[in-house]
């Protein structure tokens, strides 16, 4: 049972044989038995499936590597949920080798995120949500700031935005890092050091240099094909670059200096890049408003059931109650 | 534990397949078999790496143990990075997985998950502080020529990260093919400079020698485990320290 996979299968990219949709896998530790739906995402370590656990819809990571799986599913367990019970990333279900036939497949299954990538939030909605996105992204960060790690490979590929209410999570915990360790993983394009802007030593500011390069990209001021070219130069000729892409005028907004003070190191903390994206946020009343009626009718849905229950009708009714009693009591009195 | 308290690891770094001396899988087998994992990655970008070549990279990295990643030259940097981290872990797993089989009759992947990330934590641990032997073994043959300024981009930035480790390390660059050689030992040109510096032209000769660039990482690394002395305590890792990262590497 130890050598279900050799090496090569394990590690050369060759990768596993794909699932096919409607193949039943039973749990060996668990028992559960899911049913694969599709394929909803590939990465550099893993293979993520819709399935069915019972009539319950997870998202179910398949990957070679069994003990990173289970360090993912260790850091997704204990914090993908804050102190408040906010989440962070989806929420965790279970590790399992799964079998399938005489095969033995590593996977962790969790809620299934409902979402899209920043790319096409912006595409679809607007390019004005994009500091609602970025901020929303940092107020993750800072919870995973605030218990020491840092989340490290930021990129699109790794944030979702819940479709009906426009959360972010962040996805993949693989990456997250302790602070003051060496970042464990990172992709070019959202990185600090390769941009020369620093070390790539785990502390907040390299998430908050991150998030703001992303917006950059999403901006599209720095595209795939910039880094393909870069690749060739130096760190300080890659940020002397950056540095000058972001001073165009035809660009300059006050957003984009932000994103600029972000990348450059600029900021304190992480509360503090919060701060000023906030800032964005209240002087463009438009976004606001559009931030404001999204968080009500989101977030506040259920709360309004409970804290209102004295509308105009109920008012009435009242008042009825109480003429009536006051004739009663006449009634009787006389 | 492990025996050698040192992880010696080589990166072949490529974009064609060998046509010259010994065959690298053989190499790689060998290697490990002292101990020594080898992993590779093959490049793809306009290259001549082609089928025959992605099967060798993929045998290689077999044989020897560790890795096989094809990318683009542009995702060099993060690859290097991961693929050094993960096929150091890679190493320790096969360790503590022998351990395992002898004492409990099974390896960690017949542990329960959650034992299982014990485990995987605490090779963690050790991978980021054991000292680590690193042979960058990279092909100069005319059809990297234009890869080379982010191969070597790459390297710089490999130093940079292996700086920021806990553990000390050792690093040494071999070209192939070499001017009067099959393969040649890179030195950087000055103490605290970057091995990056030193590789030079690119021969634009026909041969691919991997096999015996493979054999002369092997020899090299074994002759200075003998000389190097890791035991000695490193000094306090702070800000500074990581800025000249490279000053720490020992070039033989
Ligand atoms: N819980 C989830 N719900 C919905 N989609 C998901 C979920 N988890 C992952 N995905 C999708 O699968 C993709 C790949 O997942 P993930 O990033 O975990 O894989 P990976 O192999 O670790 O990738 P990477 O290359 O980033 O390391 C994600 O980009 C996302 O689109």
């Amino acid at each position: 049972m130890s050598s279900d996979f050799s090496i090569y299968d394990r590690h050369t990219q060759v990768g596993l044989a794909p699932l096919a949709p409607g193949c039943t896998l039973q749990g060996k530790w668990r028992g559960q038995v899911y049913q694969i739906m599709n394929r909803i995402g590939q990465g550099a370590n893993g293979t993520v499936y819709l399935a069915l656990r019972g009539d319950e819809l997870v998202a179910l990571k398949v990957a070679e590597d069994a003990s990173a799986l289970s360090l993912e599913h260790e850091n997704l367990a204990r914090l993908g949920t804050d102190a408040a019970g906010r989440r962070i990333g989806p929420r965790a279900l279970e590790i399992d080798d799964l079998t399938l036939g005489n095969r033995t497949i590593p996977a962790l299954s969790m809620e299934y995120v409902d979402g899209m990538s920043i790319l096409d939030f912006v595409r679809e909605r607007g390019v004005d949500w994009l500091p609602v996105l970025l901020l929303r992204i940092s107020k993750l960060l800072s919870s995973l700031h605030e218990r020491g790690y840092v989340f490290g490979d930021l990129k699109p590929a790794n944030i979702l935005f819940v479709r009906a209410s426009a959360e972010a999570r962040l996805i993949d915990f693989g990456g997250v890092t302790v602070q003051g360790q060496a970042v464990k993983e990172f992709t070019e394009m959202f990185d600090r050091a390769w941009w020369g802007f620093g070390s790539r030593k785990a502390d907040s500011g390299y998430d908050v240099c991150a998030c703001a390069l992303l917006g950059i990209h999403v901006l599209g001021l720095v595209q795939k094909a910039d880094v393909e070219r870069l690749a060739q130069r130096a760190p300080a000729e890659r940020r002397l670059w950056l540095l000058a892409r972001l001073q165009d005028k035809q660009f300059r907004t006050p957003f984009l200096e932000i994103l600029q003070q972000a990348v450059i190191g600029n900021y304190r903390d992480t509360r503090s890049f919060i701060q000023e994206v906030g800032k964005v946020l209240e002087d463009n009343p438009i976004v606001a408003s559009a931030v404001q009626a999204s968080a009500v009718t989101a977030v506040r849905k259920p709360a309004r059931k409970r804290s209102q229950p004295w509308d105009v009708t109920d008012w009435g009714l009242l008042i009825a109650i109480i003429v009536f009693a006051i004739t009663l009591v006449l009634l009787i009195w006389l | 534990m492990p025996k050698n308290p040192i992880l010696q690891q080589i990166l072949l770094i490529t974009d064609g397949c060998s046509n010259e001396g010994t065959d690298p899988v053989y190499i790689a087998q060998a290697a490990r078999d002292r101990g020594i994992t080898t992993s590779v990655i093959g490049i793809l970008d306009e290259g001549s790496l082609g089928d025959q070549g992605r099967r060798e990279a993929q045998n290689i990295a077999e044989a020897g143990g560790g890795m096989c990643r094809i990318v683009r030259a542009a995702d060099l940097s993060s690859t290097m990075q991961m693929v050094t981290r993960q096929s150091m872990q890679l190493t320790l797993h096969q360790v503590v997985n022998a351990e395992l089989r002898e004492l409990m009759g099974q390896d960690a992947n017949g542990l329960p998950p959650e034992t299982r990330a014990k485990v995987a934590r605490m090779v963690e641990t050790l991978g980021e502080e054991m000292p680590v032997q690193l042979a960058l073994v990279i092909d100069v043959s005319a059809s990297m020529s234009t890869k080379m300024p982010s191969v070597k981009e790459a390297i710089r930035d490999l130093e940079f990260g292996l700086g920021a480790r806990v553990g000390r390390y050792e690093l040494t660059v071999i070209t192939y093919p070499g001017a009067r050689e099959h393969a040649e030992i890179q030195k950087a040109l000055a103490p605290g400079e970057s091995v990056a510096d030193a590789i030079g032209l690119i021969r634009p000769a026909g041969n691919t020698p991997t096999g015996p660039a493979l054999d002369l990482a092997v020899k090299s690394i074994l002759r200075a485990a003998e000389r190097l002395d890791f035991t000695e305590s490193r000094p306090q890792l702070d800000d500074s320290d990581e800025e000249s990262g490279s000053m720490r590497h020992y070039v033989i």
